[in-house]
């Protein structure tokens, strides 16, 4: 490792973690290199296809585009902090189960973003979560499954919460 | 690899690592030069950052102070400036606003730059930080020269408080998350059936965005009648320097800046007149 190379402190899916990462080393490199979170995917790895969307700080974000540097001190959640596979969270759910995932690999990115319109918009229109999703590539499903599974999701959690009260 | 990375703690720290170093690259968010360190086009250079230097907000005073490290999904939020939030939401992907930042977007290339026309329209005036200390200018001539060079440090853009009614309009190819053909960005104010004044500004058909003079001179002092019209696009058409690329054709360009400019004129006109 580098000279240059610097620890940097961050909370992943609620736990504190640390990587010593190289200057301008991507929040991406590092969850998957470093960190063995593999569900954040790497496709175009310059900011087009939003397979590597992650939240920081709640806010749904292009890992590939921010240096590791920048998460410092910050919460950072990846798919595998929303649910398991024994525990998938709704929208894990109903991507499953509405084969709104065939190869998988764009679903890490949906439901990043997706998972932070619900928390903001609890019941979108197929707009709105179009305009949500429209930084995110999928080459199998031709979209309208994805956007049919978030809708599926909202109305899942809105009952969920229904339950609750 | 990258030499260095080095994050500056204050805007006065960033502004003298900067004019320090003028061989040093600044990143902002990294929506652009992210992709070129991942790349090894950065290797063996020195990047200054701006991510911490306390350059990210918005304050309103009738007028609006926009530091340049603030994020287009936060001016995009901003619902009282006639334009500017729609003009940021148009721009890219919710994630992609998160990381992009406004100074980022006046200093990038086309076809980057969609905030550029709205800012112009809206009179905006930048403030910088240089080896000679801090200077404003108005946007539209600090476009001409670029609004920071070398060892310069672009601190924020300053809005005046905007009479009038304002259209703005972006056509791409598809309607979310893809390259503009052509910005345009129109303000009127009438004062009952006679324009006032105008400000017509237009991006990413060419080179860089422009004010176009000659169709605010067109639109001044006439009803908006179709011969005024007609005079402001045809100046609009002649201003522009259209390029060809792979988003669109330079003969497509002047199209649908011919289209999309009569539309914004046409739209600004009937919002003011209510």
């Amino acid at each position: 490792m580098a000279a240059n190379a610097r620890a940097i402190s961050f909370e992943l899916n609620g736990e504190s973690v640390a990587a010593l990462a190289k200057p301008l080393e991507t929040l991406q490199s590092v969850l998957r290199e470093q960190l063995g979170m593999t569900g954040t995917k790497a496709g175009c790895r310059q900011g087009g296809c939003g397979s590597c969307t992650v939240h920081v700080d709640g806010e749904p974000t292009l890992s590939c585009l921010v240096p590791v540097e920048h998460v410092a001190d910050r919460e950072v959640t990846t798919i595998e902090g929303l649910g398991s596979a024994e525990e998938p969270s709704p929208l894990q759910a109903a991507f499953h189960e509405g084969f709104a995932t065939q190869c998988g690999f764009c679903s890490p990115g949906m439901i990043a973003v997706a998972s932070a319109l619900l928390e903001r918009n609890p019941d979108p229109t197929p707009e709105e979560i179009g305009e949500a999703l429209a930084g995110n590539v999928c080459r199998c499903t031709g979209i309208a499954p994805i956007i049919a599974a978030v809708e599926d999701a909202a109305a899942r959690m809105r009952e969920g919460e229904e339950v609750r009260t | 690899m990258v030499q260095e990375y080095v994050l500056a703690a204050t805007p006065e720290e960033a502004a003298e690592l900067i004019a320090g170093d003028p061989e040093a690259v600044v990143m902002g968010g990294g929506t652009t030069l992210m992709p070129k360190a991942t790349l090894g086009e950065l290797n063996g250079r020195r990047v200054i950052g701006l991510a911490r230097a306390g350059l990210d907000y918005v304050e309103r005073n009738g007028a609006t102070r926009i530091g340049a490290m603030t994020p287009l999904r936060a001016l995009g939020e901003i619902g009282d400036v006639p334009g500017l939030a729609e003009a940021a939401r148009s721009i890219g992907s919710w994630p992609l606003r998160v990381s992009a930042t406004v100074g980022g977007n006046l200093l990038a290339p086309p076809p980057y730059g969609d905030l550029a026309p709205v800012l112009l329209a809206l009179d905006a005036e930048i403030r910088v930080a240089g080896s000679g200390g801090e200077r404003t200018a108005p946007l539209a001539e600090a476009i001409e020269a670029g609004p920071a060079g070398p060892g310069e440090l672009l601190l924020e853009v300053g809005i005046p408080a905007a009479a009038g009614s304002v259209s703005y309009r972006r056509c791409a190819r598809r309607e979310l998350n893809a390259p503009p053909i052509v910005t345009v960005a129109v303000r009127v104010w009438a004062d009952g059936d006679e324009i006032v004044e105008a400000r017509v500004a237009i991006g990413a058909v060419g080179p860089r965005p422009l004010r176009v003079g000659g169709a605010e001179a067109a639109l001044s002092g006439s009803t908006g009648d179709a011969g005024a019209i007609d005079a402001a696009v045809a100046a609009g058409a002649a201003a522009v320097e259209a390029v060809d690329d792979a988003v669109a054709s330079a003969w497509y360009r002047r199209r649908m800046t011919e289209l999309h400019l009569r539309r914004a004129i046409e739209a600004a006109v009937a919002a003011e007149r209510g």
